[in-house]
Parts: structure tokens; sequence; C-alpha cells
């Protein structure tokens, strides 16, 4: 799967799961600061959609190196 | 891991309600705090020989609670357990792949005490309080 695809899919989930008003356009460099709803416990609740949507099992070390959505992806398309 | 099962925590849209119907089972109320960190405010509600229930009410801008509240309704959510050393079983659960929700905090609810939150997927939310 390209990093496009993912990127599409994760807007899809992030909208979802933090039940925007609009399709954020993630990016690489989007993190917690730039989206008000995604705090510490949506951020587990998009960890288990994502890890759903994309049929995978993160780890703790994983998820605790990601600082943006970049990192997040970068750890999706290695394992896909 | 030496721990021991400090409290249920119980999600409610309203602490005084859910409060009420609990002192029908016998259950005391303790004062209300507000921990503007967590964005709750807490009840610990208790009965002898029985485990403390620590009822929490998400403020209104808690919006990623409230949307639980909303899906789950008002019932228990995680159990907590104290620990003797909080930074050893912090790093102990992450190494057991337990997500961590943040690194262990002073809690007004607790005097102070540090706590955690983390997440497993097979058991749900789990907190630890240092003694």
């Amino acid at each position: 799967m390209e990093r496009e695809e993912v990127f599409s899919k994760l807007n899809e989930i992030f909208e979802d799961v933090l039940d925007l008003d609009e399709t954020p356009q993630l990016t690489d460099t989007t993190s917690a600061n730039d989206i008000e709803e995604w705090d510490s416990l949506s951020h587990i609740q998009l960890i288990v959609a994502i890890e759903k949507a994309f049929k995978l099992k993160f780890t703790s070390q994983e998820i605790l190196k990601w600082n943006n959505v970049g990192e997040m992806v970068d750890t999706i398309t290695s394992r896909l | 891991m030496e721990n021991k099962i400090d409290h249920i925590g119980w999600l409610t849209d309203s602490i005084e309600e859910t409060s009420k119907v609990f002192s029908i089972l016998g259950y005391k109320a303790d004062a209300i705090v507000n921990d503007d960190t967590q964005r709750c405010r807490i009840c610990f509600i208790y009965k002898p020989n029985e485990v403390r229930v620590e009822l929490v009410e998400p403020y209104e801008d808690n919006k990623t609670m409230q949307r639980m509240l909303k899906k789950q309704g008002c019932g228990p959510y995680h159990t907590c357990h104290t620990v003797k050393d909080i930074d050893a079983t912090y790093e102990e659960l992450v190494s057991k792949d337990f997500i961590p929700l943040f690194q262990p905090v002073a809690a007004p609810a607790f005097g102070g005490r540090r706590i955690c939150y983390f997440f497993k997927q097979e058991i749900g939310y789990y907190e630890i309080v240092e003694e």
C-alpha cells in the first residue's frame, strides 16, 4: 500500500474516531498539537481503530516513538 | 508484580445522581474533587469490606470522555491497583505492551499521589496509583 493510500485511510479514521466536523488533511508533520480533539484518551481510540483497519498490532515501544502522523505512517507502511 | 486493588472506576454523567442510587446499595460518598488535569469531577464511594468505587464525571469540555459516555453509558470502565514503585511498574507494563496514556502524574483525588492510565486491548483501561 502506498503512503498516499495510508494517509487517505487515516483521514477517514481520524474524522470518524475524533468526531470531526470535516475530514482532516493529515500530513507527515501533523501532531496532537494541531487537532484539539486528539488527546491522550482519543489517541488510544485512534490506535485501536488503526490496528483494526490495517489488521496490525503495534507494540508499546512503537507507539511511544511517534511524534507525528508521518512516524505513525512509517510504522504502518513498514508492516504492510 | 506486587499490587492490590484500590478501586473500580465508574463513568457517569452525574456524580450526584449515580451516588444517590449507590446509597440505596449501602455506599457512602466522600467529597467531590475537581481534577482540572484529567478534566473530570471525581468522588469516591465506599462500603465496609467492599472495593471502593471512583465515580468519574467528565467536564463538559472533555470531549473524548463525553463521547465515551455517550457510547457506553454510565458504568464501570477501569480498574485500579496500588503499586509500591510507580516508575518501575510503568516500565514493566510498557515492556509488556500496555499502552500508557501519559507518564505518571500527581492526582488531586489521591492527595497528590501519582497515577498513570494504560490501555490493553484484552482488558481495556487499567490504572495504577502509588502507595
